[in-house]
């Protein structure tokens, strides 16, 4: 559903262009070029770097406006090895979300949203640390790729935050 | 402090059962099983219990003790 929306919003930036440029639209043409490259461009990268742990800094950077963001912290009681085990099978627990990729030597876990009316489709970057041996801190950044979200990231936070204690009942 | 505890490892160590045997029995992971051990979990569905009662072969009160 998301890779649908997103090849439609390509086709359609792609389309726009083409009009403006039938039609003898008076843009300067570097204004003209960084559009009809650029954005697509962009559009593409963002795709590519999203679905990789490696680019979290990317996207959750504070100097990042394009996108909307929500940063958390959760104290997970146990180990950060099990903790890592358990957060990193939270989707056969909710089909809402899904498993995209997975750091284990820096602990990071990347999951994806789907996209709906309201949304594109966030990506949850989920950091482990250990606090101590029987203690785990999970950060939660859930960054949705529109600037404005409709309080989706919210009701994610709040999905995941019960995943994650639903899987302490075994 | 929660007063209920969790005694597999005495029921395991009885019943000469290691971790991964019990797991494949159960059909719960190694990892919530360890985590059940320690006395991590927040809560144990009846299902479990039952699953480990029968594999087990011991009664819930042997698992579960109230101290």
């Amino acid at each position: 559903m998301r890779d649908a929306k997103n090849l439609i919003m390509l086709t359609a930036i792609i389309c726009f262009a083409a009009w403006f440029a039938g039609n003898d639209f008076q843009l300067p043409k570097p204004v003209f070029y960084a559009l009809i490259l650029g954005v697509p461009i962009i559009y593409l990268i963002r795709i590519v770097l999203s679905r990789n742990t490696k680019y979290k800094k990317v996207f959750t950077s504070k100097f990042q406006w394009l996108f909307s963001k929500k940063h958390s912290e959760i104290i997970f009681d146990l180990d950060v090895h099990n903790a890592f085990y358990i957060i990193s099978n939270l989707a056969h627990e909710n089909p809402k979300i899904t498993l995209v990729d997975t750091d284990k030597k820096n602990k990071v876990i990347l999951y994806s949203s789907k996209a709906n009316w309201l949304t594109w489709g966030s990506s949850i970057y989920l950091s482990l640390s250990p606090i101590d041996d029987s203690k785990t801190n999970v950060i939660v950044d859930i960054v949705s790729f529109q600037t404005y979200n409709w309080g989706e990231n919210e009701k994610l936070l709040e999905l995941i935050v019960q995943t994650i204690q639903n899987e302490l009942v075994i | 402090m929660m007063k209920i505890t969790i005694q597999l490892d005495v029921v395991m160590a009885q019943k000469k059962m290691s971790l991964k045997e019990l797991s494949e029995l159960v059909g719960v992971s190694n990892v919530n099983l360890s985590i059940l051990k320690q006395n991590k979990a927040k809560a144990i569905r009846f299902s479990t219990l039952d699953a480990l009662c029968k594999a087990l072969d011991c009664q819930p009160g042997d698992i579960i003790k109230y101290q």
